[in-house]
């Protein structure tokens, strides 16, 4: 990352901030918050908390992160195979206001 | 989260988009504000602004034990609005049961109703088999099946939708004159097509591929239906002539 308005790094780490709050640490115990880990897959995440948690990131860095904006074009599928990755980098070019997808 | 009080209980609610509201309801024990964020309010919200809510009980709203019924969570829709212009609202199983009890509680404020896979002319079973609906595997997480497991036990939710009366047909002819109803094509609920036909021949009736969760299986098509069913609530209406 070279812009460093938001590092892809610390956008990882705030989603797993937010992750706890979201879920609880109880439940995120043992889970290591990295940018390959699947919300569905990895720490079974409920659509619930997926939209509770990018509620979170749109009030921790603004309203250009426009998660819904960002997924309409999107399949269920894919919205469901998202990674912590996928989420942060779309974060890091919310921020900067380059293009979503 | 975006909590909102009324009626004495927090409701968690969400916003989206610019425009002319329009209100998003899900069904029950499954169902949350994630059955539209995560379908069809997105691209809805390009031109409208969805409020999606969660039920009583269900996601990250209050569990309260009782007031299960769709009467009452008409009226918690009705709190929940009351700030709203008249608006048209998109329902999907249980929760078009609750849009048409606010609908015929309030025809002035709503312009119009779309209801996905509305169970009528469905006997709702007491002894729905809420074992299978709640059990983890098939999708559901074992923390989000014991939360269902939970709504289930500590609420009287079964046994108010059971004492909840059907909608009759009268109640559907007096739906409002704007009415959009989608089934899935393989799904058990259409039978209901029979209703309307019969209740309310004017009605738009689509199927569209997939099952009771055609919502999350039909989703692009499904949200260009809405868009036009939403632009024709836009217009405004005189009072719908009595069917004869």
């Amino acid at each position: 990352m070279t812009d460093p308005l938001v590092p892809f790094d610390e956008a990882v780490a705030t989603i797993g901030r937010l992750l706890v709050e979201v879920v609880g640490e109880d439940y995120l115990l043992d889970v290591e918050i990295a940018p390959q880990t699947s919300f569905a897959e990895d720490i079974e995440l409920e659509s619930i908390d997926l939209v509770a948690l990018t509620e979170q990131l749109e009030l921790t860095y603004g309203q250009e992160v426009d998660f819904a904006g960002w997924i309409a074009d999107m399949e269920l599928d894919d919205i469901i195979a998202l990674t912590v990755g996928d989420l942060a980098g779309f974060v890091v070019r919310s921020v900067r206001g380059e293009p979503a997808a | 989260m975006s909590l909102v009080e009324a009626r004495g209980l927090r409701f968690n609610v969400r916003a989206l988009g610019d425009g002319p509201p329009v209100v998003m309801l899900h069904g029950l024990l499954t169902g949350s504000i994630a059955s539209w964020y995560l379908t069809c309010a997105p691209r809805l919200a390009r031109r409208w602004a969805p409020l999606l809510v969660d039920l009583r009980g269900h996601g990250r709203s209050d569990r309260p034990p009782d007031g299960y019924g769709a009467t009452s969570l008409a009226a918690d829709l009705a709190a929940l609005t009351d700030h709203l212009p008249p608006f048209p609202i998109v329902a999907h199983s249980y929760g078009c049961i609750v849009a048409s009890r606010f609908a015929a509680a309030h025809p002035d404020r709503v312009r119009g109703l779309a209801l996905v896979e509305p169970p009528f002319g469905l006997e709702l079973d007491p002894d729905l088999d809420v074992a299978a609906i709640t059990s983890a595997g098939r999708g559901l997480s074992a923390r989000r099946a014991a939360d269902l497991r939970g709504l289930v036990e500590t609420t009287s939710l079964l046994a108010d939708v059971a004492a909840e009366p059907e909608l009759s047909d009268a109640e559907i002819t007096a739906l409002p004159a704007e009415l959009l109803v989608v089934f899935g094509d393989r799904s058990p609920c259409r039978v209901g097509v029979g209703a309307v036909h019969r209740s309310r021949p004017d009605a738009e009736v689509v199927l569209l591929p997939g099952d009771h969760e055609v919502h999350t299986q039909s989703v692009g098509p499904l949200a260009e239906l809405l868009d036009t069913f939403l632009d024709r609530c836009a217009v405004p209406v005189g009072p719908r002539v009595a069917q004869a």
